[in-house]
C-alpha cells in the first residue's frame, strides 16, 4: 500500500514537472489558428504622445548604456519633461 | 489579427492581458516605448505567449529588476538605426544644393533628446560625405563642407506644426535647398512653408524641397518631396511574425540578448533584416495603396490627388534630378551596407558636444 502511495506522489510530481516546461511546446506543436494582437500606445500628436513617446526612447538609450535616467535628466538644461499623453 | 488601442497609459496591461489570454493569439505587438513597463510585467505572466515592442527597452527592465531572468525568453524589442538613414538623405540634400547652387540645406527638429542626435549628426554626416564625394567625383559642383551649412532648430516640441513652419520658412528664406522633418508631424508646418513658396512662385516641383520621415510621406505633397528616410516598423513586426511562425523566435532572443536592431544591412541569423531605407518610387506605390484601403475603410479622403497623378509627379521630380545625385546616395548606402564606412552613432552629451564642433 506505502509503495503504491509513494508511486502515486512520484507520478504526480513528474507529472507537476513535465506540465512546467510542456505547455510552450504544446501552443507550438498544435496551433488553432495563428492570431495576432497589436497594441498600441497613447502615442497620439495631438495628445503630446509622439514627444512622450520619443522621451521615453531616450530614457531607454541612457538605460542600456548603463547610465540612470535620473542622471539623464539632471545632465541637460534644455530637457523639460514631458507630462503623461491625455 | 487584432488590435486594441490604448486610450490612457493605465490601459496598456490589461490590453496586452487581453491579447494574451485569447487562446489563438500566440505574438502580442505592443507599439511605442510607452509600453516598455507593461510589457515587461505581462510577458513574465504569460511565459507561452510571444510579446514584440517596437522602440520598446522592455528587455533592460528585466535586466534591471530581474537579472535572473534576462534575457527574457518570450519577449522582444525592436529598435533602428535611424543615424545611417538620416546620413542618407543628409548626403542627398547636399549633392541637390550643389547641383541647384543653393548654400545651405535644413533640419527642422522636436525636443532636444538623444535619440534625435542620431538623426541630427547621421544627417550633416551624411551632408560632408557628399561633399567629399563631389572633389573625387564632380570637381565642378564640389565645395567645401563648413560648420554653417546645415541649418537646424529644435523646436521643441512634437505637436506644435506652427513652430515647424516658422523653423523652416526661416531656413527656406536663406535659400536652403531641402529641409529635413525630424518631428513627426511638424512636417505639415514645413510642407506649409513650402507651399507658399511654391504659389508665390508658380512651382510645380521644387526646390525647395523637403524631406519626410519614418512613413513614405513622399505622397504628401508630390514634387516636392525630395524622398523620405522610412523606419519600417511593419517590417519589425512582419520580422517577428516570421521568426514566431517559424519557430525561431526564443532561439533569436537568446542569440540577440532580446533587441533586435534593424537598419541598413543588419542581419539576423544569417538573413537581411532590415528596416531603414530611403524612398523609391515602389514605396510610393505601397504607401499609396494603404492609403486607397484607408479611404476605403474609413470613406474619408486621404489622398491628395489620384493615385496614377501623385505617382507620376514624384516620378517626374526624380527624373528631373541628375542622375549622379542618385548614384552617389546609392554609393554611400553600398559603403554603409558593406561596413566601409560608419556612421557615428551619437547619444551622449559628450559626444554631441564633440560632433557639434566638427560639424556645426
Amino acid at each position: 500500500m506505502k509503495s503504491r502511495l509513494w508511486l502515486g506522489a512520484l507520478f504526480i510530481i513528474l507529472a507537476a514537472l513535465l506540465l512546467q516546461s510542456f505547455p510552450y511546446a504544446l501552443v507550438q506543436a498544435a496551433p488553432k489558428r495563428f492570431k495576432i494582437a497589436v497594441v498600441s500606445d497613447t502615442a497620439d500628436p495631438e495628445a503630446g504622445g509622439t514627444s512622450a513617446s520619443t522621451t521615453w526612447h531616450s530614457r531607454a538609450v541612457r538605460m542600456r548604456r548603463g547610465i540612470s535616467a535620473s542622471r539623464w535628466w539632471s545632465s541637460s538644461a534644455r530637457w523639460r519633461p514631458i507630462t503623461s499623453p491625455t | 489579427m487584432v488590435e486594441l488601442i490604448s486610450k490612457v497609459e493605465a490601459d496598456y496591461v490589461p490590453n496586452l492581458t487581453t491579447a494574451a489570454r485569447d487562446p489563438d493569439v500566440q505574438l502580442i505587438v505592443g507599439v511605442g516605448f510607452l509600453l516598455s513597463d507593461a510589457l515587461a510585467q505581462v510577458a513574465q505572466r504569460f511565459p507561452n505567449k510571444n510579446f514584440v515592442g517596437i522602440d520598446t527597452f522592455a528587455q533592460s527592465i528585466i535586466k534591471e529588476k530581474f537579472p535572473a531572468k534576462y534575457p527574457l525568453p518570450n519577449l522582444m524589442d525592436i529598435v533602428y538605426e535611424e543615424h545611417k538613414g538620416s546620413a542618407l538623405v543628409g548626403a542627398l540634400a547636399t549633392l541637390l544644393a550643389a547641383h541647384y547652387n543653393k548654400p545651405y540645406i535644413g533640419g527642422v527638429f522636436g525636443i532636444e533628446i538623444p535619440v534625435l542626435w542620431k538623426f541630427e549628426i547621421g544627417y550633416k554626416w551624411g551632408a560632408r560625405w557628399a561633399t567629399e564625394w563631389m572633389f573625387k567625383n564632380k570637381p565642378d559642383k564640389a565645395f567645401k563642407y563648413r560648420t554653417d551649412f546645415v541649418l537646424w532648430t529644435y523646436t521643441g516640441t512634437f505637436s506644435d506644426i506652427p513652430k515647424g513652419y516658422a523653423a523652416a520658412k526661416a531656413m527656406y528664406a536663406k535659400d536652403a535647398v531641402a529641409v529635413y522633418n525630424i518631428a513627426g508631424p511638424l512636417g505639415l508646418g514645413i510642407n506649409q512653408a513650402v507651399q507658399e513658396i511654391a504659389k508665390a512662385r508658380g512651382l510645380k516641383m521644387g526646390p525647395p524641397f523637403w524631406i519626410g520621415v519614418d512613413a513614405n510621406q513622399d505622397w504628401i505633397n508630390p514634387g516636392f518631396v525630395i524622398a523620405s528616410m522610412m523606419k519600417r516598423v511593419d517590417k519589425g513586426v512582419y520580422y517577428a511574425t516570421k521568426f514566431v511562425k517559424d519557430g525561431k523566435f526564443r532561439d533569436l532572443v537568446k542569440q540577440t540578448k532580446g533587441t533586435l536592431v534593424l537598419g541598413i544591412g543588419t542581419k539576423v541569423a544569417g538573413e537581411l533584416t532590415e528596416g531603414i531605407s530611403v524612398s523609391t518610387l515602389a514605396d510610393l506605390d505601397e504607401f499609396i495603396k494603404m492609403g486607397q484601403t484607408a479611404e476605403k475603410l474609413t470613406g474619408k479622403k486621404v489622398l491628395p490627388a489620384p493615385p496614377a497623378e501623385i505617382r507620376a509627379k514624384v516620378k517626374a521630380m526624380r527624373e528631373a534630378q541628375p542622375q549622379w545625385i542618385w548614384a552617389a546616395v546609392a554609393e554611400l548606402e553600398k559603403k554603409i551596407r558593406e561596413g566601409t564606412v560608419t556612421v557615428p552613432l551619437v547619444l551622449t552629451k559628450p559626444d554631441i558636444e564633440k560632433w557639434r564642433k566638427e560639424l556645426g
